[in-house]
């Protein structure tokens, strides 16, 4: 049985929220606006967790309704302005919508750089009272793109989060985006990001880099055919090596992400036998929209992969 | 008498599928290794019949992971060899898949370290298997897929495959693997590899082996195919490479060394014999000979091999029926 439907935003499943009670309880506790619930899920957190945890905080939409009060409330915690400065980015960006900068008013425009500056102003405030917050700088990459500032400071802030975090994916994903073509990067500065990380990193989540940064150029390089070529296709099956398939890799919250962009990488590089051991792995409880887009569609390349692998599906098994 | 093209579609009926597995124990083991059940997979594993016994290793060593989690496995039983020949055939399969196109292939830097790493690994393993049961056949034909991987000259891999033979001189997956290493896409030739081909073909009557002249003709046409398209991951050899009379009159050859023979047993490998020489003949106009071999295929032995997709196999059926 496939217990899910279709989603409708970036949210995880009804499974992996089933799964985790904290962050269940950490969106009740922002639905109802409740601080202190808010606050020990958040400072109980270990750093990948937080990561996760400060994604649902800043796309959760109301928050910027009430922390400012427990700024004012809470002065000595850069906590609330975390919160702050984190979600002001998200709501920049419910101003701006995600189409091309021709799609936005003037009107938007004007509410867009406000409330980035907002953002900018509380996470510059966090880091220079707490300079070791990786979240900070987290948000603060993303700064960099959305307001435009010269690359050597969107690098500056890289730096410094991967100072404190080496291996912080979402950072790591961050700066890939500031550097593809589309946001002024450059196809060899994408790639070059995503190798060089990738081969500093060896037993984590950053080399899944290398699928993202592929999946990303094949519009520029022949559609699906790019994935198909002995070279795209036998980096990423490299790239799978040297992170979930590593002996000294680690499983965390963050693993299903890196299984379904990997899963998705191998199959449209035609390692379907490698991409069913992956599709075991995510089974029906680990799927992700990203980069499938939909539920079908993910279904429709597993489906595919084991056929052409002839690998059975072992949940079939009734011996 | 009317011809139909040899580009021309069909209708699709919709019912077909390959065979994934020659057998039910195949698919048994299949399952039990994904589900990392060792005591299921070993107990069919040991088959006592080489043929059968062959073809379950082979099943084992192209699952996925498989050398992964045999660790775990070759702790618990450190005398054993077979864990220690599945995780070092594992690790080699696991290499294979980033040369897909041959030992030429473009790879990454990380790719390229990637085979480095997972070949030394298959080799030790392999290695001490050999060392520990040098009569153990798979670990001859492991050892020859090793002896293409690392690009050591012709006369060790002659030699490898001199092993295996003396132990069990009908052992398909071996002459598969030999021929592999002795073709021109894996540092061999095009006239070393029909050479061996032949040989083994006249040396092996009334077995699976002289499928083998089938299989160099494929791997030539892929290898020249491939120096005239070297960019295009979709590249296929014409179908039409098949037609001339030189090559098909080998094909017949083989077909009456090989499972036209008087004293061919028919065996649980036979379907993959059936179905590479039923794509031979299709493609190479010889429609009577091709139409019998689709009759013993019916519908439960399509393999996937040499067809790829139903569709084409469908195709390929087709034209053969239409030109009868």
């Amino acid at each position: 049985m496939w217990p899910f439907t279709k989603q409708q935003d970036a949210a995880p499943t009804t499974v992996g929220l089933a799964k985790a009670p904290d962050l269940q309880q950490l969106n009740l506790g922002l639905k109802a606006r409740d601080w202190p619930a808010v606050r020990d899920i958040l400072t109980a957190a270990d750093p990948v967790h937080l990561m996760s945890y400060m994604l649902h905080v800043a796309s959760a939409a109301g928050v910027e309704e009430w922390i400012p009060d427990v700024v004012r409330a809470e002065p000595d915690s850069t906590l609330p302005l975390l919160v702050r400065g984190a979600r002001a980015v998200y709501w920049a960006w419910d101003a701006r919508g995600g189409g091309t900068a021709d799609t936005v008013s003037p009107e938007q425009w004007k509410i867009w750089f406000s409330r980035l500056k907002l953002a900018e102003n509380c996470l510059d405030e966090v880091t220079d009272r707490d300079p070791g917050c990786a979240e900070a700088w987290h948000y603060l990459v993303i700064l960099g793109r959305a307001r435009q500032l010269p690359e050597q400071e969107r690098w500056r802030r890289f730096d410094k989060l991967i100072a404190i975090d080496p291996t912080h994916l979402f950072g790591h994903q961050q700066m890939l985006e500031n550097l593809k073509p589309k946001w002024s990067g450059s196809t060899e500065a994408m790639f070059d990001f995503a190798r060089t990380r990738a081969a500093a990193c060896p037993g984590t989540d950053i080399p899944v880099l290398i699928a993202e940064a592929h999946r990303e150029h094949r519009w520029s390089s022949g559609d699906n055919k790019h994935f198909r070529r002995n070279e795209v296709a036998g980096e990423i099956y490299a790239a799978a090596h040297n992170s979930f398939w590593h002996d000294d890799y680690h499983r965390s919250i963050m693993t299903p992400r890196v299984w379904n962009e990997f899963a998705y990488g191998l199959t449209m590089g035609r390692y379907f036998r490698e991409a069913c051991a992956v599709y075991d792995l995510i089974g029906d409880d680990e799927f992700r929209t990203t980069p499938w887009r939909s539920v079908e569609r993910f279904q429709e390349l597993r489906d595919r992969a084991r056929d052409k692998a002839d690998d059975p599906d072992p949940a079939d098994d009734d011996d | 008498m009317w011809s139909i093209k040899k580009n021309e579609a069909d209708d699709d009926d919709g019912t077909l599928e390959f065979c994934r597995f020659l057998d039910e124990e195949a698919e048994l083991l299949r399952r039990a290794l994904r589900r990392r059940d060792w005591p299921t997979a070993r107990g069919i594993l040991e088959a006592e019949d080489p043929e059968l016994r062959a073809y379950y290793f082979s099943v084992a060593a192209t699952t996925v992971g498989v050398e992964r989690w045999i660790t775990d496995v070759i702790r618990g039983e450190p005398d054993a060899t077979l864990p220690l020949l599945l995780r070092g055939a594992g690790l080699l399969t696991s290499a294979w898949e980033l040369r897909r196109d041959g030992l030429t292939s473009t790879m990454s830097d990380a790719a390229a370290q990637l085979w480095i790493r997972l070949v030394g690994q298959a080799e030790e393993c392999v290695e001490e298997v050999l060392r520990r049961d040098p009569g153990s056949a798979d670990a001859w034909t492991w050892s020859i897929a090793l002896s293409r991987a690392r690009n050591l000259p012709e006369p060790e891999r002659r030699r490898r495959f001199q092993r295996l033979v003396e132990i069990e001189p009908h052992h398909w997956f071996g002459h598969e693997q030999m021929l592999l290493a002795l073709s021109p896409r894996w540092g061999g030739s095009s006239e070393s590899m029909f050479a061996f081909a032949r040989t083994q073909s006249a040396a092996c009557p009334s077995t699976h082996i002289p499928t083998l002249i089938v299989l160099a003709h494929q791997e030539q046409f892929v290898h020249l195919n491939q120096l005239a398209e070297p960019d295009d991951p979709d590249r296929e050899p014409p179908l039409s490479d098949w037609e001339p009379a030189e090559v098909m009159d080998e094909v017949w050859e083989a077909a009456q060394a090989s499972y036209w023979h008087d004293d061919y047993p028919i065996s649980v490998l036979t379907p993959i014999v059936w179905n590479t020489f039923a794509y031979a003949f299709t493609w190479g106009d010889f429609h009577k000979p091709a139409w019998s071999l689709f009759e013993s295929i019916g519908e439960d032995w399509i393999t996937r091999e040499p067809w790829e997709t139903i569709k084409f196999f469908r195709r390929s059926r087709t034209y053969t029926e239409k030109n009868l």
